[in-house]
């Protein structure tokens, strides 16, 4: 697979540090403990994805759905590392041999804004004096290099950010995708309008999807939009015992394998990045969901990231003996280990976590 | 800290907890957090296993036996090293490895250099050795400390013949010693077809000679009658496991 990341150094990225992985799979599995760096992993990756500063706040507020959380400015300047003014530091290299290496650096200064350009920012508010305000001088760029051409592109974009413009950050220019990359956060099942989309487009993808969804309902027989009162679309599952229903009056485990398989699809030819995977999940249904992304991925060409915390998920991804015996997944254990002051990692072959596993309940978590 | 030590069968490992218990007051350390779950090894099926954890303060220990000297390398090798590499940070390894083996007939340079052939860890008889590993997290070097002790050792033998030399430490029990060895020295060419080993004669001797101590028991497995005895009056055999006070 010419896109998939062969290696990766995160020199600096919210709790990461200094953390570099090596022969990446098809399959990666995250493990570690709470704040490890497991999701800052995922997230690194869709960062670089699209190195502009659009992409790079709507990642800063990631985490912040489910939280009252500060402006779009405070979540952009915790996401930068703390311990100097480095900035975010990542480079991966994917099997093609291409290679992209990302920075986003500069520093916060205090600076003067006038009432006009307040108002220019926040139209529905008006401010009648001037405002010392922090606001964050830098530049976001990255380097693109192309093996089979030799071509080495370079983008560079000046930033100044505030508390005020970063409200507006969609405004902020920059389409710069360079890898296909869709993210998946423990939450986003509760949402999945695009997933749903894609795999209704599909035909034989949808059929595929309705019968893995049969782990959860064996009386599953399709999935479709319907019309609410007001006229607008809404995703229904249709049901031989039940009718048609409503899909948000479904259980949580049908939701979460559609936009598993929505991610799927939508990550054709790229990076999957599955957070918490187990979530929603019953633990009886594990092997059928994991042969299933399993199929789907290599069908879709899709390298696959994802998070877990469940010792279970980890058992039953290795009861799959097609990715054991073809190695094509690792297992990648994150530890933050402040007295080197780095995040240190361990990767293991399936085989090996298996072995380890039956001989002396080995914990590939920690 | 955790060390582990390894021993050949199951009466070893019998003698060596009741040291740990008697001499240094360890207790037995039920894993109900699971806190050393992940440094057990488990024992393949048809081995006759041991394998139980002591603790003391901070210090904990695991005493494993591997039903015979032959499986000690490879039981090191398969289950120990993925342990070591596995792992960097001391509460996720063994900082201390103990391996105890009957010396028989052969010589401890032998033994050194049989271990170290079969698992590439040096072991040096009665020494601490300071080892390096690489672990698979990035690559970071771990240390641990190794230790051989071979039993007896002042003389060839196996640990019955330690057994029998704590015994002799008791004047009443010494003429019985002597006796009891006596009569399986001659009555060995007879005995040929079972007595087939030196290692089985010293069994032999040691059995005879608690047979006669224990009459009433003579039928109980030779691992419980043991563990009815007091080792720590017996010289001998806190001598030979002072390695253990080294443990903590």
């Amino acid at each position: 697979m010419e896109n998939r990341i062969n290696k990766i150094f995160v020199k600096n990225f919210r709790g990461l540090v200094d953390l570099e992985l090596n022969k990446l799979n098809r399959i990666n599995v995250l493990v570690g403990d709470n704040n490890s760096g497991k999701t800052s992993f995922l997230e690194c990756i869709k960062l670089i994805s699209n190195p502009n500063l659009n992409n790079a706040i709507t990642m800063c507020t990631t985490r912040t759905k489910q939280l009252r959380a500060g402006s779009f400015f405070t979540e952009f300047i915790n996401m930068l590392p703390k311990r100097d003014n480095s900035g975010i530091n990542i480079s991966c290299i994917f099997d093609s041999g291409n290679e992209l290496k990302y920075r986003l650096n500069g520093n916060v200064v205090q600076t003067l804004i006038n009432p006009i350009e307040m108002s220019e920012y926040i139209k529905i508010i008006k401010f009648d004096s001037m405002q010392n305000i922090s606001q964050f001088n830098g530049k976001i760029g990255y380097d693109f290099y192309n093996k089979n051409t030799q071509d080495i592109k370079k983008n560079e974009q000046e930033i100044k950010l505030n508390a005020f413009n970063a409200f507006n950050y969609r405004s902020f220019k920059g389409k710069s995708n360079l890898m296909k990359v869709a993210y998946i956060s423990p939450v986003d099942y509760a949402g999945i309008n695009r997933s749903f989309d894609i795999i209704i487009k599909n035909e034989k993808y949808k059929e595929i999807v309705i019968e893995s969804l049969k782990i959860f309902d064996p009386y599953i027989e399709d999935i479709l939009y319907m019309k609410d009162d007001f006229g607008d679309p809404i995703e229904c599952v249709k049901n031989s015992k039940v009718g048609i229903i409503p899909l948000s009056c479904y259980g949580d485990g049908v939701k979460k394998l559609l936009s598993v398989a929505g991610g799927i699809a939508s990550a054709n030819n790229g990076i999957l990045l599955i957070d918490e995977f187990e979530t929603a999940i019953h633990i009886k249904n594990y092997d059928d969901v994991f042969n299933f992304v399993d199929k789907a991925c290599e069908k879709f060409n899709v390298q696959l990231f994802i998070t877990t915390h469940s010792i279970e998920a980890v058992d039953e991804l290795l009861k799959i003996d097609s990715l054991v015996e073809n190695s094509d997944i690792n297992f990648i254990t994150l530890r933050k280990d402040y007295d080197l002051n780095k995040t240190v990692s361990r990767t293991l072959s399936a085989r090996e976590v298996r072995e380890n596993r039956k001989n002396f309940d080995f914990e590939v978590r920690l | 800290m955790n060390s582990l030590v390894l021993c050949e069968g199951k009466t070893d490992a019998i003698l060596l907890s009741y040291v740990l218990i008697n001499q240094y007051g360890y207790k037995p350390f039920k894993d109900e957090n699971g806190d050393k779950k992940n440094l057990t090894p488990i024992f393949n099926s048809n081995l006759n296993e041991y394998a139980y954890w002591y603790k003391n303060n901070n210090s904990f220990v695991l005493i494993c036996s591997v039903d015979g000297c032959d499986n000690i390398s490879e039981f090191f090798s398969k289950y120990i090293i993925p342990i070591q590499k596995n792992d960097y940070k001391n509460e996720n390894i063994f900082e201390k490895i103990v391996i105890i083996r009957d010396k028989d007939d052969k010589t401890n340079e032998e033994i050194e250099e049989v271990i170290l052939s079969k698992t590439n860890i040096s072991f040096l008889s009665n020494k601490w050795e300071k080892v390096c590993i690489e672990t698979k997290f990035d690559n970071i070097n771990s240390f641990f400390l190794t230790y051989l002790l071979i039993i007896p050792i002042e003389h060839s033998g196996a640990l019955e013949d330690v057994v029998l030399t704590a015994f002799s430490e008791d004047d009443n029990k010494k003429i019985i010693v002597e006796k009891s060895c006596k009569f399986i020295d001659d009555i060995k060419q007879d005995a040929s077809t079972y007595l087939v080993s030196r290692r089985l004669i010293s069994k032999a001797k040691l059995g005879v000679t608690l047979a006669i101590m224990s009459p009433e028991k003579v039928f109980h497995f030779i691992d419980e009658m043991l563990k009815n005895i007091d080792w720590t009056k017996y010289n001998t055999i806190m001598t030979t496991f002072n390695v253990l006070s080294e443990l903590a």
